[in-house]
């Protein structure tokens, strides 16, 4: 009895798009799908805000008078989608 | 008799003339900052946190700060840049990071006969001007240890201090110049005697990029409505309590 099915690998179109699939990733890299700049609603307060404050406590080993204001400004960056922290 | 005691006045005169020229004579000094390596081996950062720290380092490596100093007085504050502050906003986040690597005051103004200093801090993105009436005490311990700092020999101090905004007590390290015998340095870090060349700090060390000599008085700058530094260190803890509450 004759096997009845469609044989994925031995479609020619399959072939083709996995091949153009392929080259396209080799040719442009994991990045070149990826969007230059966030935006705001991709990024939850919360997350920008832990981004901002790991930065500054980093950088300068505590949140304080000082450098609180760093801790605002970063946040409203990563908010307003200016620092993309969900890609390097 | 008349015409002696018109030479003695006049005598006296020039003496005190040249006496005064003399106090006015001064130095010009750049300090340079290199900051100490805040990226850890042993820690895992995302890409953009580590793009963003090792971005912090660059900026700070191009910040410089002048100090202006003769007998009487010196002036400290930052050397404004065209390349670091810039509006573009993430300048001002890397410019802004990068300055924490000191912790310098916006410009510090010391009297060296009155023993006083006023200063203009930045504390949550606003300038507040303070009046302290006495110099930090940093029990200062002079070491034997020397070392030449831009052609000139400079002596090892250790010292101490507290820091309100810190609520700590930190120990500097102070490379002081004796053959500039005025007891000047960046930032609140002086009182030995002789010049400070360089200040090693928690996250930078400062140090003389260039000295040339000036004259002139040094002007203070106006400070308006300034606080005692009992009212700065109450405004301080009040801050911090809130700070630790919600960040």
């Amino acid at each position: 009895m004759a096997r009845v099915g469609f044989n994925f690998l031995k479609c020619n179109v399959m072939k083709s798009f996995i091949l153009i699939l392929m080259l396209s990733f080799f040719v442009f890299g994991s990045s070149g799908f990826k969007p230059t700049k966030s935006t705001p609603s991709e990024l939850s307060e919360a997350s920008c805000f832990d981004f901002a404050r790991a930065v500054v406590i980093q950088n300068d080993g505590e949140v304080n008078l000082q450098n609180v204001d760093q801790v605002n400004w970063i946040t409203w960056l990563c908010e307003e989608g200016y620092i993309n922290i969900l890609y390097p | 008799m008349k015409m002696v005691k018109m030479k003695i006045t006049l005598l006296t005169f020039l003496s005190l003339l040249v006496f005064e020229t003399y106090a006015q004579e001064g130095y010009k000094v750049i300090y340079k900052v290199e900051p100490r390596n805040i990226i850890k081996q042993d820690e895992t950062y995302t890409k953009r946190m580590k793009y963003v720290l090792e971005k912090t380092i660059e900026y700070s490596k191009k910040e410089r700060y002048i100090l202006l100093l003769n007998n009487k007085n010196s002036y400290f504050s930052r050397k404004a840049r065209m390349d670091t502050d810039s509006d573009d906003k993430l300048t001002i986040m890397y410019s802004g990071l990068a300055k924490l690597h000191t912790a310098f005051n916006v410009n510090v103004f010391v009297d060296f006969q009155k023993n006083t200093l006023d200063f203009t801090t930045n504390l949550a993105g606003k300038d507040y001007y303070v009046h302290k009436d006495e110099f930090y005490n940093f029990s200062w311990d002079i070491k034997n240890k020397t070392k030449v700092i831009s052609g000139l020999e400079a002596r090892k101090a250790v010292g101490k201090y507290y820091d309100i905004i810190r609520d700590k007590e930190i120990e500097i390290i102070a490379w002081f110049i004796p053959s500039i015998p005025i007891p000047a340095g960046p930032d609140i870090y002086f009182g030995l005697p002789g010049l400070v060349g360089e200040i090693q700090l928690r996250k930078a060390i400062v140090k003389i990029s260039s000295i040339d000599k000036i004259d002139g008085s040094i002007e203070k700058p106006d400070f308006e409505d300034t606080m005692t530094y009992k009212e700065y260190q109450d405004f301080v803890e009040k801050g911090n309590e809130m700070i630790k509450r919600n960040y």
